[in-house]
């Protein structure tokens, strides 16, 4: 984990970044913080992370922008819900992560720890769009071939033997209803964009 | 016979095959009647809900509200899936829409695109919720044939199934799988990680994180003299059976050891063949747990 008090004066405070995610529903979470560590305590990656989730609670509220969305901790969260259901101040944090990571998706952070969970979770949705649903074969050959292709050869035998034993298909489904789906995203997109 | 519209998920129709295939070998002998809810979609998935969340609960709403739609035509009220992390997104829906209203008439207003409305009317279940608390004593009395009184199962619950919020179990430390196998005639050991998370997705994009995490599990089942792990997830029987090596490198330890579903180790008390539950399709051999059962 980094020290963040050795850096924090180089970094200048965004001092609108509080409001920014007081403003996203669920942001106003980022207030009641107390500031207990129990989401750390509970987190099963923190030690892989740049920043403890208790951190980047503390650091949204100091304004830290750029140091929380180009943080790998929000893309170290395995949605295990684990400080979700034990937080004392009942801040759906599992959750606000998701928000965290959707703003830095949009603002394509380019944080290269991140990037294979960025590129899983954009292919993944990309998949939907296309069949309705999701394909394993399909969105493991796409995401391995925008992120790495050697570390899909260490993943090749264990794909051989799923084939072997009818559990890898390649030959994706389609959703009788993925017209139906396609119209409900593009709701979706077309109320953002009025937003917007 | 209770009916229930049926979710399999994304995964079952892939690497979570064996899974598919066991919960429909034992289903219609324990007086379940799974309905496959026609035409369903993506549930809106882990990795859909970082790219957008609004998408994630529209996605997963339209499964609900095909089910509703189904019910008011004399369907069934519950839907049941066995893949923890669809039941997870589902429920989760489910309970945010009825908490939120602005959240409901926003979802409900991008399905309407798709001529579909869902008013709340469903309740969502785990399948193993289903088979613990609407299969009555006496079915399983009746239909239990092996006696699995040998066999040790590390009861793994996982992290979806329990949490954020289910009516079926408490978060922390949940006891009714436990309950469970031991009701089936088997022993469930103490398994004191039994809803720590198993890695989900990170076995794609954070391989090493992973191997550590999917090692702790291992260890203190092998550790607890676990026979198996018992799972009641495609994901967790994915990431727990394929990287045994990878995690074993981690903890310079070597790893062996067989993961069931739960519908498998039904089907085994119930007298099925193994191969008609597909337990040979896994990675690690169940055969030496196998011969425990008379």
């Amino acid at each position: 984990m980094a020290d963040i008090r050795l850096d924090i004066w180089r970094d200048k405070p965004d001092l609108n970044f509080l409001a920014e995610i007081l403003a996203i529903p669920g942001g106003e979470a980022v207030a009641s913080c107390i500031q207990c560590g129990t989401c750390s305590g509970s987190c099963p990656t923190v030690r892989h992370m740049d920043s403890s989730p208790r951190e980047i609670m503390a650091l949204i509220r100091a304004g830290y922008r750029d140091r929380v969305l180009n943080s790998n901790t929000i893309w170290l969260c395995a949605s295990c819900y684990a400080c979700y259901v034990r937080c004392p101040k009942e801040i759906k944090i599992t959750d606000f992560f998701y928000k965290l990571k959707q703003i830095a998706m949009r603002e394509r952070r380019r944080n290269p720890e991140s990037k294979r969970a960025r590129v899983l979770a954009r292919r993944f949705a990309d998949v939907v769009r296309l069949l309705g649903r999701s394909n394993e074969g399909v969105l493991l050959a796409w995401y391995f071939l925008e992120t790495n292709l050697f570390s899909a050869l260490k993943f090749a035998g264990m794909g051989f033997s799923l084939f072997k034993t009818g559990r890898l298909a390649f030959l994706p489904k389609r959703t009788k209803g993925a017209a139906e789906v396609d119209a409900i995203l593009k709701k979706c997109d077309e109320k953002a964009a009025m937003k917007a | 016979m209770t009916s229930y519209a049926y979710y399999p998920g994304c995964s079952l129709e892939a690497t979570g095959k064996p899974y598919e295939t066991s919960v429909r070998a034992t289903a219609p002998l324990l007086g379940v009647d799974l309905r496959e809810l026609p035409d369903w979609n993506c549930c809106g998935a882990t990795a859909y809900m970082s790219f957008d969340q609004i998408k994630a609960f529209s996605l997963s709403a339209r499964n609900l509200a095909l089910a509703e739609k189904a019910a008011a035509a004399g369907g069934a009220a519950d839907v049941a899936a066995p893949c923890s992390a669809c039941f997870c997104v589902l429920e989760k829906t489910n309970h945010y829409m009825a908490e939120d209203a602005k959240l409901a008439a926003a979802v409900n207003d991008a399905l309407s695109a798709a001529r579909l409305h869902y008013g709340g009317g469903m309740r969502v279940r785990h399948l193993l919720d289903v088979y613990i608390n609407d299969v009555p004593d006496d079915v399983y009395a009746a239909k239990i044939k092996k006696n699995l009184a040998l066999v040790k199962f590390a009861p793994y619950y996982g992290c979806q199934l329990v949490r954020p919020k289910n009516p079926f179990d408490t978060d922390d430390q949940p006891e009714k799988f436990d309950r469970y196998l031991r009701r089936l005639g088997a022993q469930a050991v103490y398994y004191p990680v039994k809803t720590k998370c198993c890695a989900g997705t990170f076995i794609t994009t954070q391989p090493d994180v992973a191997a550590r995490m999917i090692g702790i599990l291992l260890k203190e089942a092998v550790d607890h003299e676990a026979d198996a792990i018992v799972v009641c997830c495609p994901l967790c029987q994915f990431n727990l059976d394929n990287f045994q090596k990878e995690a074993g490198e981690y903890w310079g330890r070597k790893f062996n050891i067989p993961v069931l579903y739960f519908t498998q180790v039904v089907g085994l008390a119930l007298g099925l063949a193994p191969e008609d539950l597909d337990l040979d399709k896994h990675r690690v051999s169940p055969a030496a747990m196998l011969a425990k059962i008379e």
